[in-house]
């Protein structure tokens, strides 16, 4: 995904870093793959 | 899940109950009918669970599973 806005202090580097959000990567070391889709989230979507 | 769900609905079902950080939806004939729905916030995902869970969607119930 797009990187979040820079983090400027070490502390929110490493805020960040211990708190960033799961990866495709992670998902999928979790979620099962083969014989699923993963859908794309429409354009008029706005997370709330 | 009902088989014609579009992936927009899905969006807007489960939208509402948090930020999605991504769905998956069966294509396989063992896997076809059910999807899972990834939250941003654990908290969503239970609200979701608790909201849907025996939900009518498109003719038929849906049930909500922790996936763990």
């Amino acid at each position: 995904g797009a990187a979040a806005p820079g983090p400027s202090s070490r502390l929110d580097m490493e805020l960040n870093e211990r708190n960033r959000f799961m990866s495709d990567d992670d998902l999928d070391a979790i979620l099962p793959k083969d014989g699923y889709r993963i859908i794309n989230p429409p354009a008029s979507y706005v997370p709330i | 899940m009902p088989f014609n769900v579009a992936d927009d609905d899905l969006y807007d079902l489960f939208g509402k109950y948090g930020a999605i950080r991504q769905i998956r939806v069966g294509t396989a004939p063992d896997t076809k009918g059910t999807a899972y729905v990834v939250y941003e916030d654990i908290l969503d995902a239970r609200n979701a669970c608790e909201h849907l869970s025996g939900f009518n969607v498109g003719g038929r119930y849906i049930t909500v599973l922790y996936y763990n």
